[in-house]
């Protein structure tokens, strides 16, 4: 092949032939992150905000190239951002459910609103608040039999609102410093209970009753998703599900249906204007699905009345799938609604023009064997569809879905942006296996987690990838900012702090030898 | 170079030695760093050199071959891919062509075949890629690059692989299951059913998560190599597609799968058996059968393991079918006469015990303990004897067992015409027996309560037990037929409600024939011999009373 310039991705091995070898500088530096500079000690006065470790972070608009010297320390800035762990918090020893094959450890993060405290709702219970830069514990509480699932702050940062997945899927409302309860509701009251599962049984937490939707609206009032399905000993499956809407003081002020319905409704999105909310609605409980509700789609309602505005269905994806399902790729902005499927389509319905239909995830044949690719997340923001996808997949439904794909899918693990004609603006792929998409509060930096590898042991691939969506149409490759590698799997929720701080939860994972490797803790990288 | 430890951190550097990047590699608990890194790069950029660090020593490396491609071919696993370079040869399964990832580090034109594709700066696609004599039809901005295909060897395939036997209904060890008829479901019906539910509710007393059964799926390698399998079962319905009610209750019924799975390892010219789990949702069934027995088909799919090429398919029949509705009313009537023994001692038994003289009372355990050693040598010898005969070993030690112990009651009743007598006796042998045997369980208890019932109802309809013994007068075709009667009626009950209870409880198959040969002979016939036997003995036993 012709030899020109350089390309986007290099894989490296220590198999190469080395050109030179010396003993390793001394440890200690400029190390150049997004908007400021570390400076590793130890140090001379250095005005910046203490870390860990005697390190110091300045922030600092630096150029690549540019020499700086900052606290006795000299560096030349390189041309991409390194992104550094500032802070690591042990949540627990989750080692042995790993062991068992246990799903991921459900974990919740939440910014304080002036970004000095983090949240973070564990797989064992805990709720902890962290300093958000040095990550030292500042109040923890073990709260929940299971997990916390969803984490919110009040405006002023005063309290901090914890929805359960627990026998009694309870709301709290926690003074953030003490973390001592104000009040407290039970949603178990409304979806009915379950009780923990026996020990041995990994999945048995997930038909606990849950809190599966919190959020803050603008008036202060909180909006709850509770969703419980379960199978009662010797009995049939059941669904109970209902939206609530509960006031800062721990009141009942809204509900929709009046009566918990015969579903689930699994995942939530508000509208950044808080007037409208969209949640999945999906079943597993036997029986005839209860009229009116969108099994398998999505309906939107209007805030805070609570008022049915539209419900959204698309027709299954025959012959490999027979209906249709929406894990978390769901949004909604002010007049569209997002849906990914994990047929591997993605659909935005506006308000009156034609829905913009993404396919291209959908199955393809690869020889006798047909593969396809799920869409696990996905937003709306500055007028873009943005979701991620999945590795490649043989369709449950196929002929042999216990093979391996024989060829990738073309749209395999990457993260694509439509415009709203449904035409491609742009996509990227970097190798990773994509656990969650999450915007910063800046609003135009994309995280994109990196979970454990399905295809492979590689371990330099875990961490996170933050993307750039600001800007006029550039390939995906030019809107990589930076690459915030961890030791562990990360898990599909991360934040970003408006300075740019991101906490990933890292959990342990299970080597192809069966080992099980890593830590459950929070990590905050900047 | 030495990094057993891993990578620590990863610098590349422009031609003037200005970092591009620097990447610094965590290493988890319990595992060294990463030895390998994939890096980013910002497009158009180009690499001097690229820095290493690993512990206490660092490198300097020129960058990899192919970093400076304008088009980057990507060859193996999606997940963890590298660069294909010029003059590689890929393997691959088709000859006609290959799926490849092109990523191109600038905006180009790639030839695929005949056919241009434009890429922009970055743009990564998926293509097929023809082959021609040996090649890659694959060029950039109008030269070919230069990529050899090879056939894959994916392993052995199928070609060395026998199914020699399927086995259905098996146990978890894939042993056939001699108690229930092959290839074939029996559910209870309806009546048992209800009354199934009645007493253990729902789901029965089986737990609903477990396997209703296992099929054993045997399997010979003839090749020189081992073979993985995946083998995967499910049951389709008459229509040819998944039948729901067969679907395996995983995550509480979450997991949308029709099928079972099983791994296995067949040794170079030996055999394995794979088993599989087979789970049936009774209830999902309840419709499918109202119309009669239904025919489906029990599918199975071996491939081996990682390889794409089409699994072997083979289909066998499956009946399905409601069990005799005779069982259900038999457990009916068993049960009916159980609670009716039960209540007939609670009432009666203490009334018996108090007006039967000691010397009577004597009697019976003086004969109910000869009945019991007939019945406990008979047991012995039929089990000696049943590793010849097999289940027909009773038809042979029962006509010397009967007899004798029908005999016994016979010579009993007729010393002592009273009601009870008969119930105390079998009481007595049923505590004997369960003592000896270890069978005191519910199930026995209740049986035993039933032939107390049905021999004391018996023997009184037919007079033995009532009137103050003067049917001993009669003559003895009269009395053979009076005792004959009765006790061929407790027996014939008694054998069909044992049948019905050992298959309702028991899960147990019988053939219908072998239950009527069993009602006829031990059952009916036996009795009246024993009886015609029992009279004369009676007759003497009578006189030396006198």
């Amino acid at each position: 092949m012709p030899r020109l310039r350089p390309v986007a991705v290099a894989v490296l091995a220590l198999m190469g032939a080395a050109a030179g070898c010396a003993p390793a500088p001394p440890p200690g530096g400029l190390r150049f992150v997004r908007g400021g500079v570390v400076v590793e000690g130890p140090l001379q006065e250095v005005d910046g905000v203490p870390l860990s470790d005697d390190r110091v972070l300045v922030p600092k608009a630096w150029s690549p190239g540019e020499p700086l010297a900052i606290g006795g320390r000299a560096g030349v800035a390189p041309r991409v951002p390194e992104c550094l762990p500032l802070a690591s918090v042990p949540l627990g020893d989750v080692s042995a459910a790993a062991a068992a094959g246990a799903p991921a450890p459900d974990t919740a993060l939440a910014w304080s609103p002036d970004a000095s405290r983090l949240a973070v709702g564990t797989a064992l219970g805990e709720v902890l608040v962290v300093e958000g830069h040095r990550g030292e514990v500042l109040a923890r509480r073990a709260l929940s039999e299971a997990f916390v699932k969803h984490l919110a702050w009040s405006p002023d940062g005063a309290i901090l609102y914890a929805g359960e997945q627990s026998p009694d899927a309870t709301l709290w409302a926690l003074d953030a410093a003490t973390l001592q309860p104000r009040w407290s509701l039970r949603l178990a009251d409304r979806v009915e209970t379950s009780p923990l599962p026996v020990d041995g049984d990994v999945y048995g937490v997930y038909d606990l009753p849950a809190v599966t939707g919190l959020r803050r609206l603008p008036d202060g009032s909180l909006l709850v998703v509770a969703s419980h399905g379960w199978t009662p000993r010797g009995g049939a499956r059941q669904n109970r599900a209902q939206v609530l809407l509960v006031s800062a003081g721990g009141e009942l002020v809204g509900r929709w249906p009046d009566a918990p319905a015969d579903a689930l409704f699994q995942h939530a999105r508000v509208s950044a204007g808080g007037d409208r909310l969209a949640i999945t609605v999906n079943r597993s409980a036997e029986g005839p699905a209860p009229a009116g509700l969108p099994v398998g789609g999505v309906q939107v309602l209007r805030l805070p009345a609570l008022e049915p505005e539209r419900a959204l269905i698309t027709e299954p994806l025959l012959p490999h799938f027979p209906q249709p399902y929406i894990w978390e790729a769901l949004d909604l902005d002010e007049d569209r609604v997002l849906m990914g499927y994990g047929d591997g389509r993605v659909r935005v319905v506006g308000p009156g023009e034609a829905d913009a239909l993404w396919t291209a995830g959908a199955p393809v044949m690869a020889g006798d064997v047909p593969v396809h690719v799920s869409v696990g997340w996905g937003l709306l923001r500055g007028g873009a569809a943005i979701f991620s996808t999945s590795g490649t997949l043989i369709p449950w439904g196929a002929a042999a879905p216990e093979l391996r794909p024989p060829s990738a899918h073309p749209a395999e693990r990457s993260v694509t942006a439509l415009r709203p004609d449904g035409a491609v603006a742009w996509s990227w792929s970097g190798g990773v296996e994509i656990q969650g998409l999450s915007v910063g509060d800046d609003g135009t930096t994309l995280v994109v987690g990196a979970g454990a590898r399905q295809t492979d042991d590689r371990r330099d691939l875990f961490g996170a990838v933050l993307l750039d969506l600001s800007g006029p149409d550039r390939p995906g490759a030019a809107r990589e900012l930076s690459r915030c590698p961890t030791a562990a799997p990360a898990f599909f929720r991360h934040a970003l702090s408006a300075d740019g701080r991101l906490a990933l939860i890292e959990h342990p994972w299970k080597a192809p030898d069966g080992q099980v490797l890593g830590d459950y803790r929070l990590t905050v990288l900047r | 170079m030495e990094a057993p430890d891993g990578l620590d951190e990863v610098t590349v550097y422009d031609p003037a030695g200005v970092p591009i990047l620097s990447r610094r590699f965590p290493s988890a608990r319990g595992a060294s760093a990463p030895l390998d890194a994939t890096l980013a790069l910002p497009l158009g950029v180009d690499v001097g050199r690229v820095g290493l660090r690993a512990g206490e020593h660092s490198w300097s490396l020129p960058p990899p071959e192919g970093l400076g491609d304008p088009l980057q071919v990507v060859i193996g696993d999606a997940g963890a891919p590298r660069l294909a370079r010029s003059g590689d040869t890929l393997t691959g399964d088709d000859p006609a062509g290959m799926d490849l990832e092109l990523r191109a580090a600038r905006a180009g034109r790639a030839t695929v075949g005949d056919a241009p594709v434009e890429l922009v700066a970055g743009e990564r696609r998926t293509v097929r890629v023809p082959i021609v004599d040996g090649r890659l039809v694959l060029g950039w901005d109008g030269e070919p690059v230069d990529l050899r295909w090879a056939p894959a060897s994916p392993g052995p395939g199928l070609g060395a692989l026998e199914v020699v036997d399927r086995v259905f209904p098996a146990s978890s060890t894939g042993a056939r299951k001699l108690d229930r008829p092959p290839d074939r479901i029996d559910l209870a019906s309806p009546a048992g059913a209800a009354l199934r539910r009645l007493l253990f509710g729902r789901d029965g007393p089986r737990d609903p998560d477990a396997p209703w059964a296992h099929e054993g799926v045997l399997l010979r390698n003839t090749g020189d190599a081992p073979l993985d399998l995946v083998l995967e079962a499910r049951i389709l319905g008459p229509d040819g597609a998944p039948h729901p009610a067969f679907a395996p209750r995983a995550r509480g019924g979450q997991a949308r799968q029709d099928r079972v799975r099983a791994l296995v390892r067949v040794p170079a010219g030996g055999e394995a058996l794979a088993v599989l789990p087979v789970y049936i949702d009774e209830a999902a069934l309840s419709g499918a059968l109202e119309r009669g027995p239904v025919r489906l088909d029990r599918e199975l799919r071996v491939a081996a393991l990682g390889d794409p090429r089409p699994p072997r398919a083979a289909v066998a029949p499956l009946g399905l079918r409601r069990s005799s509705p005779w069982i259900g009313l038999g457990l009916v009537g068993a049960g009916a006469a159980g609670l009716g023994g039960l209540a007939l001692l609670g009432s009666r038994g203490r009334v018996w015990l108090r007006q039967l003289p000691t010397s009577a009372l004597m009697g019976i355990a003086l004969f109910s303990a000869l009945g019991f050693g007939i019945s406990a040598l008979g047991t012995l010898v039929t089990m000696a004897l049943a590793a010849a005969l097999g289940p027909f070993a009773f038809f042979v030690t029962g006509l010397a067992e009967d007899v004798l112990r029908t005999t016994l009651l016979a010579a009993l009743l007729t010393l002592l015409p009273r009601p009870g007598v008969a119930g105390l006796s079998a009481a007595v042998q049923w505590m004997l027996l369960a003592a000896a045997h270890g069978g005191g369980g519910p199930v026995e208890l209740w049986t035993g309560a039933g032939r107390i019932f049905s021999l004391e109802l018996a023997l009184w309809v037919a007079g033995v037990t009532r009137g103050g013994g003067r049917w001993r007068d009669q003559g003895p075709v009269g009395r053979w037929a009076r005792l004959g009667g009765a006790l061929a009626a407790v027996g014939l009950w008694g054998t069909l409600t044992g049948f019905a209870v050992q298959s309702a409880v028991y899960r147990m198959h019988y053939a219908g024939w072998y239950v009527g040969l069993a009602a006829l002979l031990p059952g009916f016939v036996y009795p009246l011999i024993a009886c015609g036997l029992a009279v004369p003995v009676a007759d003497g036993l009578r006189r030396v009373q006198r």
